[in-house]
């Protein structure tokens, strides 16, 4: 069976790390009413979209940990600063979780409770799944930031790619 | 440096294959002027957005197995939903069987390719990683787009593929 590494998964979450610090970037030039309101017929708002990306990526992480993820419905919503802190806590944890998981650990299965189901996957199937999670729902925000008036840069991967090894990106 | 290797691929391969299947089940419930209407901020329609992301999806699998890109000479603009329909099958069968036989040598050569007139030097498993990744991104657009349109998106989460290859079941069916 095909499985993503320790290797591949850092790809993936060094580009999701740039990806959600440009989003991040746009979504904090929109006032607080473009911010929370109703724009979105996936999550509601800019607000609920990056809140469930954030939620879907602490959630999948703490799992592998083995930590505990306890619900807080009551909890006011997060401001887009806090939004930008815990992201970037978010992606500071699951690098230091890559640099220290071994291969046989990221392949080892775990039971994850989904939906009143006991979902039971590989370590490296959880992360993935956050990581590509986060990648569709840029996509929805690149769509409703655009119809807020603030639509995001290009955010493809082949950017980074381009200028991690020194080279000029075309468009840029 | 971190590097996508070919089982990797593999992953990322399968699952846009997956969700692809799923975007174009529910883009055939569409009328042709639905289909084509001006709706997206990105690219202008439906069909505008799938074929660009199908496009570009096939230009870094030949740029990979070394195919000119001049060689190509097909009338995307007219195609059918029925032809592009085909197209995915035929991009993603050339992906497909280029991924099986490739070696780590082979996926970590650079390739020279030319984007604007300027010249771009990546190995074969960032233009891969790239075309997979971009068209999560893209579909993500279209699931706001056909929401709009009345045609909303299933969930195209990879850990649905993931649970029903290992046989189990998914909570949302």
């Amino acid at each position: 069976m095909d499985s993503m590494n320790k290797s591949s998964l850092l790809v993936l979450h060094n580009y999701n790390n740039h990806a959600n610090k440009l989003v991040l970037e746009t979504a904090a030039k929109l006032d607080e009413p473009a911010f929370t309101t109703s724009s979105s017929p996936s999550h509601g708002s800019v607000q609920g979209l990056l809140t469930h990306m954030l939620t879907t990526e602490f959630f999948f992480l703490a799992r592998c940990e083995g930590k505990p993820v306890i619900s807080k419905p009551d909890a006011p919503p997060l401001t887009i600063e806090e939004i930008g802190v815990t992201f970037a806590q978010i992606a500071e944890e699951r690098r230091k979780y890559l640099a220290w998981a071994s291969e046989d650990l990221l392949a080892q299965e775990i039971i994850v409770p989904i939906g009143g189901h006991a979902i039971k996957l590989a370590r490296w199937q959880f992360l993935a799944q956050s990581l590509m999670h986060s990648a569709h729902h840029r996509g929805e925000l690149s769509i409703v930031l655009t119809g807020l008036g603030h639509p995001l840069p290009t955010l493809d991967i082949i950017i980074k790619f381009a200028q991690e090894s020194g080279q000029q990106w075309p468009y840029s | 440096m971190e590097q996508i290797d070919r089982s990797g691929l593999l992953v990322l391969h399968k699952y846009n294959d997956f969700a692809n299947k799923l975007l174009l089940d529910t883009a055939a419930k569409m009328s042709e002027e639905e289909f084509t209407r001006e709706s997206s901020p990105s690219n202008g329609s439906v069909r505008g957005l799938i074929m660009h992301f199908i496009l570009c999806e096939y230009s870094f699998i030949l740029r990979c197995n070394g195919t000119p890109l001049e060689s190509i000479n097909e009338d995307f603009d007219n195609f059918t939903f029925d032809q592009i329909r085909e197209l995915f099958t035929r991009v993603a069968n050339l992906r497909q069987g280029y991924l099986e036989t490739a070696g780590d040598e082979g996926l970590n050569e650079i390739v020279h390719l030319t984007i604007r007139k300027l010249p771009l030097d990546l190995p074969r498993w960032q233009m891969l990683a790239q075309s997979l990744l971009q068209s999560i991104h893209h579909r993500g657009e279209l699931s706001i787009v056909m929401t709009l349109l009345g045609y909303p998106l299933p969930t195209l989460d990879p850990i649905i593929q993931f649970v029903k290859e290992s046989g189990q079941e998914w909570a949302w069916g």
